[in-house]
């Protein structure tokens, strides 16, 4: 059996509180009269006799200090008749209440119960304001690369910062890049800057600074709304020399572009020194607030033990940038920070693997569109994220953008330092 | 011919002078990079930064880079 519920025999114990004119004798003894009682003064009150031991219908009590009687079984009536008689000397009463002791878990469950549905309100205002104020977006389908670098969550485009990329060129009548104004130049002689007979550079300028499909709306660029930068340093077979890079890089910085990137690399040899040249000229490119980001390389094949980063990436004042796949593994062929005696290491990690993005028609590949592997495609998912990050932070300098670059870097589970360094770059 | 990469010394200026003393070396200067003060030069025979007063850093050409 459970307790029965008395709360509301508790509230109604059949008493009143009757508030006296004056508490004197003459009051007390017309009340006696009225209500044919006998009253007891509180001053009369002991351990052996209590007021619930004198309270019945015969009997009340008057506590001489308020003025107040306390009476039991009187009729409403009654009192409400004396109420309105000017000769009685009741002025005002009430029904006892009953006061029950706080039980202070009731009420911490009773103000959380509160607070919950409170929360629920602010929720649902919160919403409505949102949906009010902002216009809802259509919910835009990206490449795997895109959301896993967190670009669904931002609202950062790159917008107006210039990104050059240092490649085989860019095949300037892709239909996705028509309203876009695009600058370049060519460092290979013979060979112009906006045709791509090779598509490794129209596939890394599409990765960084494109937006999306013309025929599906399917986005796979990080910065749609930078400023496309290009310089062909590599010759419609994919090579190139040193003399070209740094001729291209010197171009880049003297155009006061921000973000040089450099999806190549020479490989690098156990303990092989980095390149003097190219730390100078990544040191030069910081001091002129010009980010340097470069493939870390694909000449490793795991599980094997992985080959060192790739020069220029190698060098500390160029950031170097491994591949990671949908599942976020290390991508098999992605070159590793294993120089550690001579430098050499991993900055961060980005998507490079089946990563879709424009191309250039050509006879390898007869396609406005590809899915290629590489550090080569990882790589300019760096270049365009910088470009968000320096929109979002326009008073920052390159080194600070690096550095935030990392910080927001978010680790990627089972992965080595050796091979992932700071981390999958998040968006901001 | 060999093609270097060479890094000024800081306070070296890219002027007639230094042409000269170049030139004295056997050394055609093909381009100078304001922005990163480099000089991609062309020589018949193998040097080092050490041989030249110039020069902070000296470095060979490399043709290996790809994609």
């Amino acid at each position: 059996m459970g307790k029965t519920n008395n709360k509301d025999t508790e509230k109604d114990t059949n008493r009143y509180i009757v508030l006296l004119d004056k508490g004197n004798a003459t009051s007390l003894k017309k009340i006696e009269k009225e209500f044919q009682i006998s009253i007891t003064s509180s001053e009369d009150l002991s351990k052996d006799n209590r007021s619930f031991n004198i309270l019945n219908t015969d009997n009340s009590i008057f506590y001489k200090n308020l003025d107040v009687v306390v009476m039991e079984d009187i009729e409403l009536e009654h009192l409400n008749h004396s109420l309105n008689d000017s000769k009685s000397p009741v002025i005002y009463f009430e029904k006892e209440r009953v006061f029950t002791p706080v039980n202070e878990f009731d009420l911490i469950n009773e103000l959380k119960s509160q607070s919950v549905s409170f929360q629920k309100k602010i929720l649902e205002l919160e919403d409505l304001l949102k949906i009010k104020s902002i216009p809802q977006a259509p919910k835009i389908e990206m490449e795997w690369g895109l959301r896993a670098i967190g670009l669904d969550k931002t609202q950062y485009t790159g917008k107006g910062i210039d990104i050059c990329i240092l490649d085989t060129g860019f095949n300037i009548t892709h239909p996705d890049f028509t309203n876009r104004t695009i600058e370049g130049k060519s460092f290979i002689p013979n060979e112009d800057w906006d045709k791509d007979f090779h598509g490794h550079g129209t596939h890394c300028t599409g990765t960084a600074a494109g937006n999306k499909r013309i025929d599906t709306g399917k986005r796979y660029g990080v910065a749609p709304e930078s400023n496309i930068k290009i310089a062909k340093v590599l010759s419609d077979t994919g090579k190139g020399g040193t003399s070209s890079i740094i001729d291209a890089i010197d171009w880049a910085i003297s155009k006061k572009f921000r973000i040089v990137s450099l999806s190549l690399g020479s490989p690098v040899g156990m303990n092989e020194l980095p390149s003097l040249i190219f730390e100078k000229v990544g040191e030069k490119a910081l001091e002129n607030n010009c980010l340097i980001i470069a493939a870390a390389g694909n000449d490793s094949n795991r599980p094997s033990l992985p080959k060192p980063v790739s020069c220029p990436a190698n060098t500390k004042s160029i950031i170097a940038v491994a591949a990671i796949d949908e599942q976020h593994r290390i991508a098999r062929f992605s070159n590793a920070g294993i120089n550690a005696s001579t430098g050499g290491e991993i900055n961060l990690c980005a998507p490079g693997v089946d990563i879709f993005s424009s191309y250039s028609m050509n006879y390898n590949k007869p396609s406005l569109y590809a899915l290629l592997n590489g550090t080569s495609m990882a790589t300019p998912h760096v270049s365009g994220l910088a470009a968000l990050y320096m929109e979002a932070n326009p008073g920052m300098n390159a080194r600070e953008i690096w550095e935030l670059l990392e910080k927001k870097a978010k680790p990627v589970a089972n992965a080595l330092y050796r091979d992932i360094g700071k981390g999958l770059i998040q968006a901001i | 011919m060999i093609i270097y990469l060479g890094t000024l010394k800081n306070g070296i200026k890219y002027n007639k002078a230094l042409i000269s003393y170049l030139k004295e070396n056997d050394i055609v200067v093909l381009k100078h990079l304001k922005k990163l003060q480099v000089l991609i030069i062309q020589t018949e025979k193998e040097i080092s930064a050490a041989d030249l007063q110039c020069f902070e850093t000296l470095e060979i050409e490399k043709n290996d880079f790809s994609i």
